[in-house]
């Protein structure tokens, strides 16, 4: 058991068809703070993302989350956790509300405020329209009131406010910062773009071709990895 | 797992496959009286003999019926199953902590549980609805019998659980290959193949046995493979 640390990974490595894609990746989250998790398109960012939550299996290494062995405590661990994973997907001709119910069910609570979450994303009085509606930024936001709405200790967020606006991705930069400072959670928020998650990260960690490079407090990182 | 079944009812619209069942109900029924008619073309063909009496008349009726509910199976088991496998939607289903096996088998049961009880309601309905017409205005040169009773019952059911694992056997072609149409079309060939074998000897009660008994052998076997496969898949 690692306290004080929200996910811990030791030496992970991922291969396909021999190649290998995730090179003996270490990674240190705090907890309450947000990781940025920074690298161009196709560096390893959702592989690694996938292994925290256990859609792929590591080759090699360890992964502890919230002081939990992956492997072993598995449902106690996704119990605790939300995720976008890649485009959030929906049942379609179901409502935002009714999408957030059969989430709720899985995760085993009975009852939540989702009127409340809805609002917090910015999708008040949505919650009884199809999703097949809805436009591509409010899918984004409804992905995240999914993520957040059983209250995780941990949020992995892979590049949430792709399809947002500039409104949009301030209120959700809000949103990600009120949630580390009034709800306790630790975010794990991924993406290419430097300067998406500069303005809310406390930590950023660097991956290049499947090898994290380093992992930094923000202030030093512009000077080293200038990217678009 | 009750509570699963739910979620699966909740998420995927069964109102489409209940008016599928109306649907089918009223179709086969025209079909069964097609049935029942065809001797009546020309009495002295001897190739019609398969239609004459009761018995071959549940035999046939029951072997096509349970080819129509079979594909309806095949058809839930793509949504149910292989659209949320194959999808991106499976990324959220694999992140749930639920055992992966408990979700499945909760889609399992609830196809094959709806395919079981849409047949065996339609293939009664239908039966009751031909029976009283018979007494009416007979097709058949048969009086209606407790052994005939009894036949479309026991038919009925094998033939119900026939179609719920065929279905199960074609989901499981559909989820190795990823494919809807596989899974449609694997249903349909299944049984066409099995019928053809086993139609001719569906009067006598051994056959039908042994047909159950393979179908179900089949739907444990493959439900198995996918059950191991769907454990250590990876997304």
């Amino acid at each position: 058991m690692t306290n004080g640390l929200a996910v811990k990974t030791i030496d992970l490595v991922k291969t396909f068809d021999g190649k290998e894609v995730i090179k003996n990746c270490n990674m240190t989250v705090h907890k309450g703070s947000i990781y940025g998790f920074l690298g161009a398109n196709g560096a390893g960012k959702t592989t690694v993302f996938k292994m925290l939550i256990g859609l792929l299996i590591p080759n090699a290494g360890n992964i502890e989350i919230l002081g939990l062995n992956r492997v072993d405590k598995e449902n106690e661990i996704l119990k605790n956790i939300g995720s976008i994973i890649e485009t959030p997907m929906f049942y379609e001709h179901l409502s935002a509300r009714e999408n957030l119910e059969i989430h709720l069910s899985y995760m085993g609570i009975l009852n939540s405020n989702i009127e409340g979450t809805l609002e917090m994303v910015g999708l008040k009085g949505t919650g009884k329209q199809p999703v097949s509606k809805f436009s591509l930024g409010m899918r984004q936001r409804l992905g995240i009131a999914r993520a957040i709405i059983h209250n995780p200790q941990l949020l992995i967020l892979d590049e949430p406010i792709n399809g947002l606006d500039p409104v949009g991705i301030r209120q959700m930069r809000e949103l990600f910062l009120e949630l580390v400072k009034n709800h306790d959670m630790t975010i794990l928020i991924s993406s290419h773009i430097l300067s998406e998650i500069e303005h809310i990260a406390d930590t950023i960690g660097v991956i290049v071709d499947g090898q994290i490079l380093e992992e930094v407090s923000l202030s030093s990182i512009k000077d080293k990895f200038l990217m678009d | 797992m009750f509570d699963l079944m739910k979620l699966e009812l909740k998420k995927n619209n069964i109102r489409t496959y209940i008016i599928s069942t109306f649907v089918i109900s009223i179709i086969m029924l025209g079909f069964i009286y097609l049935l029942a008619y065809l001797p009546q073309f020309d009495p002295n063909d001897a190739d019609l003999e398969l239609f004459v009496g009761y018995n071959n008349i549940i035999s046939l009726f029951s072997v096509i019926n349970m080819t129509v509910f079979c594909v309806l199976s095949s058809v839930m088991y793509s949504r149910f199953v292989i659209e949320e496998y194959s999808g991106d939607r499976v990324l959220l289903l694999f992140s749930y902590p639920i055992k992966r096996r408990k979700i499945f088998i909760s889609k399992l049961m609830i196809v094959s549980l709806f395919t079981v009880i849409a047949m065996v309601l339609c293939n009664f309905t239908i039966f009751a609805f031909f029976g009283v017409s018979e007494t009416i205005y007979p097709l058949v040169n048969e009086s209606i019998t407790l052994e005939t009773i009894t036949k479309v019952i026991k038919t009925t059911f094998i033939m119900a659980v026939s179609a719920a694992c065929l279905g199960i056997i074609a989901m499981g072609i559909g989820f190795i290959q990823k494919s809807i149409p596989a899974t449609i079309i694997s249903a349909f060939l299944l049984c066409s193949l099995l019928c053809n074998i086993v139609a001719g000897t569906l009067t006598s009660d051994a056959p039908v046995i042994v047909f159950l008994a393979i179908t179900i052998i089949g739907a444990i076997i493959v439900s198995s493979i996918v059950m191991k496969k769907n454990s250590c898949m990876e997304v």
